[in-house]
């Protein structure tokens, strides 16, 4: 992150402001579509984060955290929103019919809608923990830095929410060989 | 279950789909910050704990000081307590501190920024102190959906104050079999692209204003007003590469923030001429 655009960003210089979005705005927007499952909410909170973010940025006292705190207002944007916009976006994707490796590719077709399955059903704390720790890589103590959380929380909500994903990809997994077995 | 089998699955599905922030939502977050102010830090820094204990001291007594001086002229100052009253000062005229604006800018405008469109590759100018809030991530096309300001094929202006005013610049190709050198001409493609839906300034009852491009040569220009209290817009012609330059000003002219350029037709005028449209001279037609 380039220091000195957040610090003229910071000091209300909105040229900045806009090349610090467009540096940021993908990351961003992965994370909030990621704990989210809804593209079109993710770029709704997107929105409303980038402009809380402008809005507040005199308060942020070290630059070099932008990040973090970005992610933090982001977070707590997906939490204010996601209540109000409760759908079920499909996901539809074709199935490849005439491959050798097709039944590996159904398998991890059902292997992603399990998990996607089971990840829609977890509170959305717990699908920021994991998303911030398992896709941006963020250690477990920078995760509950970033959300202002104690460590043993995050440890916990990462143990459910891991928990229940292996649950489900489990099941999903032994069904497939009963399924493969009966076929066999 | 392995646990490899179950660190693939979920990697794999975690990167499924695109990241790509779409553009449009981009534009809106810099419009939207257009006119949305900063939260002003209210807190104070915490620097005292770090001085020394005789710079503390030295800072008490300086305040005690202050404190005391100024209760003791006020109290000096007061009538009925003591002391003669002062007589008010007698009101001097003041020179005006803002210097007359050159005729060619619109009041409010001190100077100009180069501004180069990656996107189109056209150099213009805007005012000092604005900024760019949204930069075009593609030539406009016919059809290009979308009729709101925040549509990703403009070149976006706003005024640093965040006071709502915004100009907003692109490029379309001219419709086929164009006249690009007559003010007809330019006219007819006005109207021609106010069939698409992201061409500004187009209801029918717009007065077009003539104007020239190039302090030399005549080329044509034209300023559309729509209404009583037009948004405006201009285009520009340029036949040598079949295209028109419009440029918006995306509040009507009575916006209450652009009364200080006397209105967007003002200041829209006021930008044409850093781009070398001016009015024709008396019996100067396009060439």
């Amino acid at each position: 992150m380039d220091r000195d655009l957040v610090e003229r960003a910071r000091a209300g210089d909105r040229e900045a402001f806009t090349d610090l979005v467009h540096q940021v705005s993908d990351t961003l927007f992965g994370v909030a579509r990621r704990i989210l499952r809804d593209p079109e909410l993710a770029e709704d909170v997107l929105q409303i984060a980038l402009v809380t973010i402008w809005r507040k940025l005199p308060h942020l006292r070290d630059a070099d955290l932008f990040e973090a705190w970005a992610f933090r207002i982001l977070v707590h944007a997906c939490y204010a929103e996601a209540p109000r916009n409760r759908k079920w976006a499909a996901t539809i994707r074709v199935l490849p019919t005439n491959q050798a490796d097709a039944v590996d590719d159904v398998r991890s077709v059902i292997d992603r809608d399990e998990l996607e399955r089971a990840f829609r059903m977890l509170p959305l704390d717990q699908r920021a923990v994991f998303v911030l720790h398992h896709h941006v890589g963020l250690p477990l103590v920078a995760v509950a830095e970033t959300l202002g959380i104690p460590d043993g929380t995050a440890r916990s909500r990462l143990h459910y929410a891991t928990r229940t994903l292996r649950t489900a990809f489990e099941i999903a997994r032994t069904q497939d060989s009963q399924r493969e077995g009966r076929l066999a | 279950m392995s646990d490899r089998l179950f660190d693939r699955a979920v990697r794999d599905w975690l990167d499924d789909g695109s990241d790509r922030t779409p553009p449009a939502a981009i534009n809106a977050v810099l419009l939207a910050v257009t006119t949305t102010p900063q939260e002003r830090d209210l807190r104070i820094p915490r620097r005292t704990t770090q001085m020394p204990t005789y710079v503390r001291l030295a800072a008490g007594i300086a305040i005690v000081a202050v404190v005391g001086v100024g209760a003791l002229m006020y109290i000096g100052n007061s009538p009925g307590v003591g002391g003669a009253p002062t007589p008010s000062p007698t009101p001097t005229p003041v020179a005006s501190a803002a210097p007359s604006a050159p005729p060619s800018l619109a009041p409010g405008i001190s100077g100009w920024k180069p501004y180069t469109s990656a996107a189109y590759g056209y150099t213009m100018s805007y005012p000092q102190g604005w900024y760019v809030a949204g930069r075009a991530s593609h030539k406009w096309e016919p059809g290009e959906p979308g009729t709101e300001e925040a549509a990703p094929f403009w070149d976006i202006f706003a005024n640093d104050d965040g006071d709502g005013t915004v100009m907003l610049v692109a490029q379309v190709p001219a419709p086929a079999g164009a006249d690009l050198e007559s003010w007809d001409g330019l006219h007819a493609v006005h109207r021609e692209l106010c069939d698409e839906p992201t061409i500004p300034g187009c209801p029918a009852d717009y007065t077009p204003t003539s104007l020239c491009s190039g302090q030399q040569d005549c080329a044509p220009a034209i300023l559309a007003l729509n209404g009583d209290d037009p948004m405006p817009v201009a285009l520009i012609g340029d036949p040598e590469n079949g295209v028109v330059t419009v440029i918006w000003i995306g509040r009507v002219d009575s916006f209450p923030t652009a009364a200080k350029y006397g209105g967007t037709v003002q200041l829209l005028k006021s930008v044409l001429t850093q781009m070398d449209v001016r009015d024709p001279q008396p019996g100067e037609t396009p060439h």
